[in-house]
């Protein structure tokens, strides 16, 4: 079984040339895929020149790197009560499902959205607030056959604990609608093992790094808490094989944690 | 110092109506309104505000929040930054309309991106801040910043008073609304806000929030803290006397319990 490994464009040191640096670094380390952060002054839905998306295009396609994308996520909210927040938000996904259409990219990661007063006060509205979105999101994905995933979140206000992803995830029960499994979000207030277990049937994407339990730091594995070798059997049992793409601080973590888990999975195989 | 109430308590009560018939209950006569649906929005606060008017008199004082969750002012993203000072907009034309006396917004978040490119994304943030400071002086009303206590906040701690009012000290209308809670949760406190600050850095708060801790914001429980709140309020009335003091809360025993301190301390 052979595990795809990408890199995440966050990871880059100049954010003004992000893109083009990460995808450098992934040609040359032999990366399998590039995520590509979509809110980096180079990479942001709507703005990208043709110049710069016809180059990442061609360069990935030349040294078989896949592209996916993260779209946007401060301010975005899908279950907010404010109409022009919620509009300005499905309008920001629809934008970065174009890009992802040029670049022939399969995914797109996006974030739920944030849970604040009166979502707090009246949660079943705000989900159907929240459905009523994603059905408008997935319309235009299905236009172009590219797959949304959803990632989990750990923080107070986000919507995206597990519970959350499977609750929106058996509404629409859309094929297009996946879920983006993130190690460490998993970490800040459960057992990352367990929460895969429960979305397994949904997950087709992986953000890796490490921290202490309760904490999002973006560390390289084996640098926090995170039971990795459970993790790694855990996608082997279930035939999950990735993209697993590093988030994580620099490329040299990248490159580590790259190493571990090509360990562990040695270890697990043999 | 007028004591008022903010209109989240409506989502508590479900109801306008109910609001203010608290309102007449408590002779409270200034009311904050803070734009958030599903009661108060951008199309039914001006006939909200005849029906209060109507109900306690038209010498009622009025301010104005405006929606501020995940808007921002500093946002890499143009189309959040346009869609905020739209927002900021509306909610100043809203305000000269009801007669509104200051327009409270939050100024702006500045996450890794945003930090990367601080110079390119402050020149933006102070275009938008001073036109609408701009639009606010000519309206005679005060534009107030309000500060938050999410780590990536542009105005969080005392420091951040400081170095905002550097910004702001040029227009006479832009001032801050202290939102106590907030200042209590990151680490801040009234005093450091004294030791670290000029005199004249102080006189620009206009406002001042007054709710449970972490944020009248948020559906918080923590009863624990209205005494510390009550006694850093205690400790600010001391050294300046803001126009506006606005009790914020989502449940109404809180809010009496907040009404009868500051009554007490003024």
């Amino acid at each position: 079984m052979r595990f795809l490994y990408g890199i995440s464009s966050s990871t880059a040191n100049d954010y003004s040339n992000a893109t083009m640096e990460t995808l450098e670094f992934a040609r040359q380390h032999e990366f399998d895929v590039i995520e590509i952060y979509c809110e980096t002054p180079d990479f942001i839905p709507g703005k990208v020149s043709s110049e710069l998306l016809n180059k990442v295009h061609q360069l990935a396609l030349d040294n078989n790197i896949r592209v996916q994308l993260h779209a946007p996520f401060h301010s975005i909210n899908l279950a907010s009560f404010n109409d022009r927040v919620r509009q300005l938000s499905i309008r920001i996904l629809e934008e970065t499902m174009e890009l992802a259409q040029r670049l022939e990219s399969p995914i797109v990661t996006f974030h739920l959205g944030l849970c604040f007063l009166p979502c707090q006060l009246y949660r079943d509205k705000a989900f159907d607030f929240l459905i009523d979105s994603l059905n408008q999101v997935l319309d235009y994905a299905s236009n172009y056959g590219i797959i949304i995933a959803m990632e989990n979140r750990g923080g107070k206000l986000d919507i995206g604990k597990p519970s959350d992803l499977l609750r929106v995830a058996n509404a629409i029960d859309n094929k297009l609608l996946k879920i983006t499994f993130d190690t460490v979000q998993a970490n800040v207030h459960g057992d990352p093992i367990e929460y895969y277990l429960m979305l397994k049937d949904h997950v087709i994407n992986v953000h890796v790094s490490d921290s202490p339990r309760g904490k999002s730091l973006l560390l390289a594995v084996g640098e926090g808490e995170i039971n990795f070798k459970g993790l790694m059997k855990a996608f082997i049992d279930n035939s999950f094989n990735g993209p697993l793409i590093f988030e994580m601080s620099s490329k040299d973590k990248a490159l580590i944690s790259r190493n571990v888990l090509q360990e562990i999975v040695k270890e697990i195989l043999s | 110092m007028e004591i008022g109430l903010s209109s989240i308590l409506c989502l508590a009560y479900r109801s306008v109506q109910e609001y203010i018939d608290f309102l007449s209950k408590q002779h409270v006569s200034y009311i904050d309104f803070f734009i958030i649906p599903p009661y108060i929005d951008f199309n039914n606060l001006e006939p909200i505000t005849n029906l209060i008017k109507k109900r306690l008199g038209d010498n009622i004082k009025i301010t104005v929040k405006a929606p501020s969750f995940v808007e921002n002012l500093t946002s890499i993203l143009d189309k959040v930054q346009n869609l905020t000072f739209k927002e900021y907009m509306d909610t100043l034309d809203l305000a000269k309309r009801v007669g509104a006396k200051a327009v409270i917004i939050k100024p702006g978040m500045m996450f890794y991106t945003e930090k990367k490119c601080k110079n390119y994304i402050m020149e933006k943030f102070l275009e938008y801040l001073y036109t609408l400071a701009e639009i606010a002086e000519k309206s005679g009303i005060y534009l107030l910043l309000e500060n938050y206590y999410y780590p990536y906040e542009i105005l969080r701690g005392p420091r951040d008073f400081c170095e905002v009012y550097n910004l702001i000290k040029n227009y006479e209308h832009l001032g801050f609304a202290l939102n106590i809670p907030h200042l209590l949760e990151s680490k801040g406190s009234v005093n450091l806000l004294i030791r670290k600050c000029e005199r004249e850095v102080l006189e620009r708060i206009k406002l001042v929030y007054l709710g449970l801790r972490p944020s009248p914001w948020e559906n918080t429980k923590y009863i624990q803290s209205i005494a510390h709140v009550l006694k850093e309020a205690k400790k600010l009335f001391r050294i300046i006397s803001p126009e506006f003091v606005v009790i914020a809360s989502v449940s109404e025993p809180i809010v009496r319990i907040f009404l009868d301190g500051v009554r007490d301390i003024r």
